[in-house]
């Protein structure tokens, strides 16, 4: 590359959102650079559970992640490569009847929103799935449920971008972006990069990023544990949650996942590496998630943990994705913060490259609800109360 | 069982054993945590009672310590069988006790001892069966009498190599060849090392036990590939050029049914890591360690670290180290300085000491040429099946840093969490980069350190305070 | 075919299941060494390429001689003594993590 050289669209951020925006925006005739602090899908999106599910979602983003969800097992065509989709029932479980209420309440709003999701009792669920336990009272069903092994995502990408002729700077971390008569200059460690046109996918780091342009967002970090087993003999033949607290599912290898936890944390400043090293989080919120993961499915008794480790997700106060134009420079683009955003993430990346090569994009994406514009006004998070999950 | 104990030391080898029994003269009751059966670290080894008579070249002082130790025990308790998984920044630790329950301890102070970590160079073949570590097969002699049957080549460099050699030999094993990669030692390197009489006679003893039985030590040459049908059955030997790289020249095929491999060793880092200590490398002292200060105290406060974890020394070092941690622990909680000539005595030992190491690490200390001596397919990391090339190809995409390189290519990341590939997988990528051996930079490590049931974890008690 | 020989007479022999096959090996052994005399050289295989494997470092760390004992996968043989009765299966089923 010329050290001159003016990319169409700058992305800063190489998440599962940067990466399909990134690879959308090249196979529509873009130049574009793609800029990733660490390697690719190596945050939030690379250490996620990989959960392809209707039943996180807020109700108005149900009809996207139906799509995300056909994009992932649909990865061969688009993305070149399977990345391991695995085509599952997914049940969320509740063992006392408030919880269960709770459940239907929130259920039914995303079967409005077109989820095929059921309510069924206990003994429906352990129809489904024997595997789970005799206590639990009630449980949300959907057919249209499972994972991918997002951990791998980014060898993938890695291959798909490349090949669509994007520029990829991995282990490039970007301190700051300034407007010229010439585009934006994106100031690195390394040589500097020049483009039209910047699109901020930076996840937990969105705050950041929003601010080299003089705004401040009220974006925050919800920190996320794993813990994953050892390879074991069948277990669990669906994905399943403990409403409100953890996600469990046994990949096709035989390794458990364990994702989340009650009593995960909220942080300011999204520094990873701190947040691994807090025992407070470490302990509590391990011990709260393996406990509940035994209740759920008693069989996992026997099972042995390996390793675990924490990701962080950005979350905004209303609990709604960060998709549009920047307010107050023209030209800069967010996308990120979504709940559950693995399993919608090809399709609002594919969304936003259509609408920034100005094309119709196929459902809309400057939509109010995620407009950045909105945050500017919001109060931050109610740590005690969370966030709107519904 | 004593819960009363405000120091937990993690590691009953010499650095270890020896803190606890500094702080037991001083009347400070410690906890001594080790997953072996017996105290004695991998340098101090011992099997059951009744094995015989004493493996050659063994070190009387290793008996000694247990004894020690047995007579404080109203003042140690110590814990064999005791494996610790998890240590944190406000000094907790997860205890994982014969594989099945875990414990929390919440101690004032940590002494972590836990040594070293033998070097593979990965080659061809490595992942035969019949291909041991040389701390490994002396591990056989030490705790079993068990010897191997046929003949043996060792391959590596530095003490260990010809100690194990002459220890088999004293067995009677068929030693077909020695392979070193360091040459001889020049005369500068002779003289530093002879800065420790007593020490250089050990090793010329070791050399001399070889000599005399006529075994074959091929210096300046490694081995760089393992045959056989499906297990080990002969190696192929070449000539290596200063940086240890396999270079062309005359190589030579040996019959072999039990290859011993070993580049000496490095610290163990995986507590230290976790506990979010900052780490320096110093090839002089086995690559990366935990950084310290002359109390002994790593960068997080009240941990301290004292033998072969904190940057390679050998077992004077990590005798002297104990000494100085206990003092500086001792201290610490108020508990006088009853220790304070001992340790002032011991830092005089370490000046010299040191001087010694460097010596020895110029002369036989790993150099990263062997390290990435690999080929294009070749194993790299055995728990998970990754290869060079893969590894090459990530390093290639643009991933130069140690952890997107773990993610892509999924080394390190199985059973043993990198403990046999990393070396090999920092040559590798320092040597695809083309920048220093250090840039490549120290992964993370992650709790739980070995497998844990689930159920043991779920139940952990929060706080098991050891005041 | 065995590499591997005790140089010391054994003091009490036990009964063990190896592979479905009746061993005695000496009690309180280390069991990777019991099973190196006993001529074992193959204790599993590789996850990803299905190599043959065996003990490596024998002393803990590098997992490559794990086994199935008395039903508990992944066991290191390194680190288990010999006991009567004991049930080994090796080669079975292996594991890594994610």
């Amino acid at each position: 590359m010329k050290q001159t050289e003016i990319y169409d669209s700058a992305v800063i951020g190489g998440g599962v959102m940067g990466c399909t925006t990134a690879l959308h925006l090249a196979r529509g005739g873009m130049r574009v650079v793609l800029v990733e602090r660490g390697g690719l899908c190596g945050e939030a999106t690379g250490r996620c559970g990989g959960t392809l599910s209707l039943m996180y979602v807020p109700a108005i983003l149900v009809p996207y992640a139906i799509r995300g969800r056909e994009l992932w097992k649909d990865a061969p065509r688009w993305l070149g490569r399977d990345v391991g989709f695995n085509d599952r029932h997914g049940l969320d479980i509740a063992f006392t009847d408030a919880d269960g209420e709770t459940l239907r309440a929130e259920m039914e709003l995303r079967a409005a929103a077109g989820a095929p999701i059921e309510i069924i009792d206990g003994n429906q669920a352990r129809k489904i799935e024997p595997a789970l336990s005799k206590d639990i009272v009630a449980a949300a069903h959907c057919a249209q449920d499972g994972h991918a092994l997002s951990y791998l995502s980014g060898v993938f990408f890695h291959r798909a971008l490349a090949r669509a002729g994007v520029d990829i700077r991995v282990g490039t971390d970007v301190f700051g972006v300034e407007g010229g008569d010439r585009g934006f200059v994106l100031r690195t460690a390394k040589q500097s990069i020049r483009a039209r046109r910047i699109v901020l996918a930076g996840g937990v780091w969105m705050r950041k990023m929003i601010g080299w342009f003089g705004l401040d967002v009220p974006i925050i970090g919800r920190v996320t544990q794993e813990t994953i087993s050892e390879r074991m003999p069948p277990i669990l033949a669906s994905g399943v949650r403990v409403f409100r607290d953890i996600s469990l599912k046994q990949a096709a290898n035989g390794t458990v996942l364990v994702g989340g936890g009650r009593g995960s944390r909220w942080i300011e400043d999204a520094d990873r590496e701190t947040v691994e090293l807090d025992p407070a989080v470490v302990n509590q919120v391990m011990m709260n998630a393996l406990g509940s993961a035994r209740r759920a499915v008693p069989a996992l008794a026997v099972a042995r943990a390996v390793r675990m480790w924490t990701g962080i997700e950005g979350i905004a106060p209303d609990n709604m994705p960060v998709i549009g134009p920047l307010p107050g420079t023209a030209d800069v683009f967010t996308i990120g913060c979504q709940r559950s955003g693995f399993t919608a993430g090809p399709f609002m990346g594919r969304l936003l490259a259509d609408a920034l090569l100005g094309r119709q994009p196929e459902m809309p994406i400057f939509a109010p609800a995620f407009d950045p514009a909105r945050l500017l006004s919001m109060a931050p998070v109610d740590r005690e109360r969370g966030v709107p999950t519904v | 069982m004593n819960t009363a104990a405000p120091v937990v030391i993690v590691g009953a080898g010499p650095a270890g054993a020896t803190a606890a029994l500094s702080l037991a003269e001083a009347g400070i009751s410690s906890v001594l945590l080790d997953d072996n059966g017996a105290a004695g670290g991998q340098v101090w080894r011992t099997g059951a009672a009744d094995l015989g008579p004493p493996l050659a070249y063994t070190d009387a002082r290793g008996d000694e310590l247990r004894r020690d130790l047995k007579r404080h025990g109203d003042l140690i308790d110590h814990r064999t069988g005791h494996e610790v998984v998890g240590l944190f920044p406000d000094l907790r630790l997860w205890v994982l006790e014969g594989g099945e329950t875990v414990t929390s301890l919440h101690p004032k102070a940590i002494v972590v001892a836990t040594g070293a970590l033998e070097v593979f160079a990965p080659v061809p073949g490595w992942t035969r069966p019949g291909v041991y570590g040389l701390g490994g097969l002396q591990a056989l002699m030490k705790t079993s009498r068990v010897v191997p049957d046929g003949p043996v080549v060792l391959g590596g460099a530095g003490p260990l190599l010809r100690l194990v050699a002459a220890q088999l030999a004293s067995f009677g094993a068929e030693i077909a060849a020695v392979v070193d990669a360091a040459p001889w030692p020049s005369s500068g390197q002779v003289l530093r090392l002879a800065s420790q009489p007593g020490l250089l006679a050990k090793g010329l003893a070791f050399e001399w036990g070889l000599l005399r039985r006529g075994i074959p030590v091929h210096r300046g040459s490694a081995i760089v590939e393992v045959a056989g049908d499906e297990e080990a059955d002969s190696v192929l030997v070449a000539p290596v050029d200063e940086n240890w790289r396999p270079v062309d020249g005359p190589r030579r095929r040996l019959e072999a049914r039990v290859v011993g491999l070993g580049y000496g060793v490095r610290s163990n880092v995986e507590l230290t890591r976790l506990a979010g200590c900052e780490h320096t490398f110093s090839a002089s002292r086995g690559g990366w360690h935990a950084t310290r200060n002359r109390d002994m105290e790593t960068t997080v406060e009240n941990l301290f670290l004292a033998g072969d974890g904190g940057g390679i020394g050998g077992v004077e070092v990590a005798l002297a180290e104990g000494v100085i941690a206990a003092a500086s622990v001792s201290e610490r909680l108020g508990q006088g300085d009853r220790l304070k000539t001992k340790a002032a005595k011991a830092r005089g030992r370490m000046v010299d000491l040191v001087r010694f190491q460097d010596a020895l690490a110029d002369w036989s200390g790993v150099r990263p040429g062997i390290l990435a001596g690999s080929t294009e397919d070749t194993i790299i990391c055995r728990c998970e099946d990754v290869t060079r090339g893969e590894i090459a190809a990530a390093v290639a995409a643009g991933y130069t840093d140690i952890g997107p390189v773990k993610m892509n290519t999924r080394a390190g990341m199985g059973l043993c969490q990198g403990r046999t590939c990393t070396p090999a997988l920092q040559a590798i990528m320092a040597s695809e980069t083309g920048r220093p051996l250090a840039e490549a930079g120290l992964p993370t490590s992650r709790a739980p350190l070995r497998p844990v049931p689930l159920k043991a974890l779920a139940q952990l008690p929060l706080d098991e305070a050891v005041e | 075919m065995t590499r591997f020989r005790r140089t010391t007479p054994v003091q009490s022999l036990v009964s063990v299941t190896v592979d479905g096959r009746a061993m005695e090996l000496p009690e309180g052994e280390v069991l990777a060494a019991a099973l190196l005399v006993g001529g074992m050289g193959r204790f599993s295989d590789s996850v990803r390429v299905g190599e043959p494997r065996g003990p490596l470092c024998l002393m803990g760390s590098c997992f490559q001689c794990v086994a199935e004992i008395d039903g508990t996968p992944q066991v290191r043989t390194c680190r288990t003594a010999v006991r009567a009765g004991m049930t080994v299966a090796l080669n079975a089923p292996s594991s890594a993590s994610k």
